[in-house]
């Protein structure tokens, strides 16, 4: 394993990989930092570009595209109390208020600053976590891939308390539309409606790529404000030393929480952010000092939300299962350069995996120093009327989506995918599940399938496997989480009356 | 005028709040009910996944209609309410109203540049991508009020030259040239 890294460390330090890196970043930055954008539609925008790279460049470049867009949305947050990225969302709280009291580039660099190291730390759990739970993968077989992929889908219940039929009827509904095109087992065409484009199935990019930022500019045509607040002057940009001693274990502790969250499916950084900012408050010594200006604050939340990053990449790279939507769309970008997660990744494309473990590391380095250059020009960046950005996101969604397969219908998909979301988004209809379900669909039916002829149809055997049933104990706790959740909740208040 | 049922006043009111919630179920079992017709085109083998995933799906779809319907305190008393009269009812009827209106005036923005989009990728092959994209970004910024004659009419051009340069030179993707272009010229 230590000469994998070392050799994923040589390949990074190569310049064109350097500048890749940075570039990835940079429009990372740009897609974080714009309300309205978002780390996952810079993502999935940049996908088309990553074709013509090797495999490590294109895993790279969405990397840092990721990592940067993340970090990102805290820059408006702070300058105009808007956050960029949901994610950002505790960090306005806190970043607006230091603004006002004149201390804007304190709470610029001290939010670079726990980006980074968020980053930094979660990417060395990814090195040394992600191989080892590949080789649990090696154990894994068609029944526990079944359950993998339940299990994966059936998170959407925890996430959507307050909308659980809604999330698990859109989970089904885009299973299905990942059965349309040739069946696993026996390739009769299923659902295609006479149409050969639909022989392949539907073209998960191009939906990704539509869902994720049509809502966005329907949104803001729905609001017509013209131009941006203008964004406050941060000053110098600085971070005192002290301070960020005085945090050591709050950004320990966030770091963990992001990491740990980043490694549940579908669970993405904003949920990190505000679980750590309350679990900051909490634990603090002056909790009255959030909402007034906290750097604990601002530390807890992007130190957690950065953390996602490198944990989300864990279970995508060892079980195909995306810890977030940026890391859906990565998984898709992987399909693409013909790279399969599991067991055989780390065996086969070991240079490919461990180029980007070391390079995920060096990439929230190299984002410390990009983006303290970014804050000082923020404030020119982000007023920028929102009629050019609609337009720029429609046009860059388009030309994404034909580049993929050089096929018009690829962007009818991307269009009516889109639409679709738009109306979900409004109606508070979950979209989290169709990325997953398409994901992982083709996953559940070919490893039921092959789990059938294991076992002569008799499903049941196969929970004699213990991974398995290991895994259905995760399905089951996340299915009944809410009702688990809302019970606490009412045995608390129980308590709480009685004494 | 006959006053309706309480029952029949009680979904009429759901119906007006939740009108987007009961036209995507609608929407859904439409959805549900032309694949459940292409079940029996499919050999069975290949049948089995795709009708579980059906079933699932109706489960779920008939469980969200029941509660957007099902009786809560308010609803039954809601349409009791508005029927009775009084100074801050018909204040809140007016502003009632006046929401409808924006929101309509909104939907028909949004339902038109969409339209607009449509129209976009559509013409894509026949004018080819630069025509097609300076147009939109054209239309896209004075729909949208941006009167800023520079941008207008810089910006896009700029956009869709420099994407087709970019992703024909490096990327090695030849956007569409238009059909009806080539033809004419």
């Amino acid at each position: 394993m230590w000469d994998n890294i070392a050799y994923g460390l040589s390949q990074i330090f190569v310049l064109n990989n350097l500048w890749i890196m940075a570039a990835g970043i940079i429009a990372g930055i740009i897609f974080g930092a714009l309300p309205g954008f978002s780390a996952t539609m810079g993502c999935a925008v940049c996908v088309p570009f990553s074709y013509v790279l090797e495999p490590q460049q294109a895993l790279l470049l969405l990397s840092g595209v990721y990592c940067g867009g993340v970090y990102a949305g805290s820059i408006p947050a702070i300058l105009v109390g808007i956050p960029g990225t949901p994610a950002s969302a505790p960090t306005a709280f806190e970043g607006r208020a230091l603004t006002r009291l004149g201390r804007g580039g304190e709470a610029l660099g001290i939010c670079t600053y726990a980006s980074s190291m968020g980053g930094f730390l979660s990417s060395i759990a990814l090195i040394f976590l992600a191989p080892a739970l590949a080789l649990i993968a090696i154990k894994v077989g068609p029944p526990e891939q079944a359950m993998i992929a339940v299990f994966g889908l059936s998170v959407v219940c925890m996430l959507s308390p307050d909308a659980v039929f809604k999330g698990l009827l859109v989970g089904f509904c885009s299973l299905l539309l990942a059965c349309i095109g040739q069946d696993p087992q026996v390739g009769f065409p299923r659902f295609t409606f006479g149409s050969v484009d639909l022989y392949g199935g539907v073209s998960l990019v191009p939906i990704l790529i539509g869902l994720f930022s049509f809502p966005e500019v329907i949104s803001m045509l729905e609001t017509k404000d013209g131009v941006f607040i203008k964004s406050a002057n941060p000053g110098r940009i600085r971070f005192k030393p002290g301070v960020l001693i005085k945090n050591l274990f709050n950004q320990i502790r966030s770091t963990i929480i992001g990491i740990f969250i980043g490694i549940i499916p579908a669970a993405g950084p904003d949920i990190a952010s505000f679980l750590s900012y309350n679990t900051a408050k909490r634990a603090s010594k002056q909790p009255e000092k959030f909402g007034c200006g906290s750097e604990e604050g601002i530390i807890a939340s992007e130190t957690a939300n950065n953390a996602v990053t490198g944990g989300s990449l864990i279970p995508l790279l060892a079980l195909g299962i995306p810890g977030s939507a940026p890391a859906a769309i990565f998984l898709g970008a992987m399909y693409i350069h013909g790279l399969r997660p599991g067991a055989a990744l780390f065996r086969d494309h070991s240079d490919t995996v461990y180029t980007l473990l070391a390079g995920f590391a060096v990439i929230n380095i190299l984002m410390f120093f990009i983006g303290l250059l970014f804050c000082k020009i923020s404030s020119f960046i982000l007023v920028i009327p929102k009629s050019v950005l609609s337009t720029a996101i429609v046009v860059l969604a388009t030309v994404g989506a034909y580049a993929i397969g050089k096929n018009m219908f690829d962007v009818i998909q991307m269009y009516a995918a889109g639409i679709c979301g738009y109306f979900m988004v409004k109606n508070n209809y979950p979209v989290s599940p169709v990325a997953l379900a398409l994901l992982l669909g083709a996953l559940l039916e070919s490893s039921l399938a092959q789990t059938g002829v294991m076992y002569r149809g008799n499903y049941l055997m196969m929970f004699t496997r213990p991974l398995t049933v290991v895994f259905a104990c995760f399905v089951i706790l996340s299915v009944f989480w809410p009702v688990i959740m809302k019970a606490l909740k009412k045995l608390v208040n129980k308590v709480g009356k009685s004494a | 005028m006959p006053r309706l049922p309480a029952v029949a006043e009680g979904v009429a009111c759901v119906l007006t709040g939740r009108k987007w919630d009961v036209l995507i179920c609608s929407v859904i079992a439409v959805f549900l009910l032309v694949f459940a017709f292409q079940l029996p085109d499919i050999k069975p083998i290949a049948r089995t996944y795709p009708l579980v995933v059906m079933c699932g799906a109706a489960i779920c779809l008939c469980v969200v209609v029941y509660r957007i319907f099902r009786p809560k305190g308010g609803a039954a008393a809601h349409a009791g309410e508005s029927a009775s009269g009084g100074g801050d009812a018909v204040d809140a009827a007016a502003e009632a109203e006046n929401g409808a209106k924006e929101e309509k005036n909104s939907n028909a923005y949004v339902l038109w540049y969409c339209a607009a989009i449509l129209a976009y990728i559509l013409l894509i092959e026949r004018l080819g991508f630069i025509i097609s994209t300076a147009a939109f970004g054209v239309f896209s910024l004075l729909y949208q009020g941006n009167r800023n004659r520079a941008v207008v009419i810089i910006l896009p051009a700029a956009l869709a030259a420099a994407l087709y340069f970019v992703f024909a030179n490096f990327l090695f993707v030849t956007l569409p040239q238009g059909s009806l272009i080539q033809r004419f010229f």
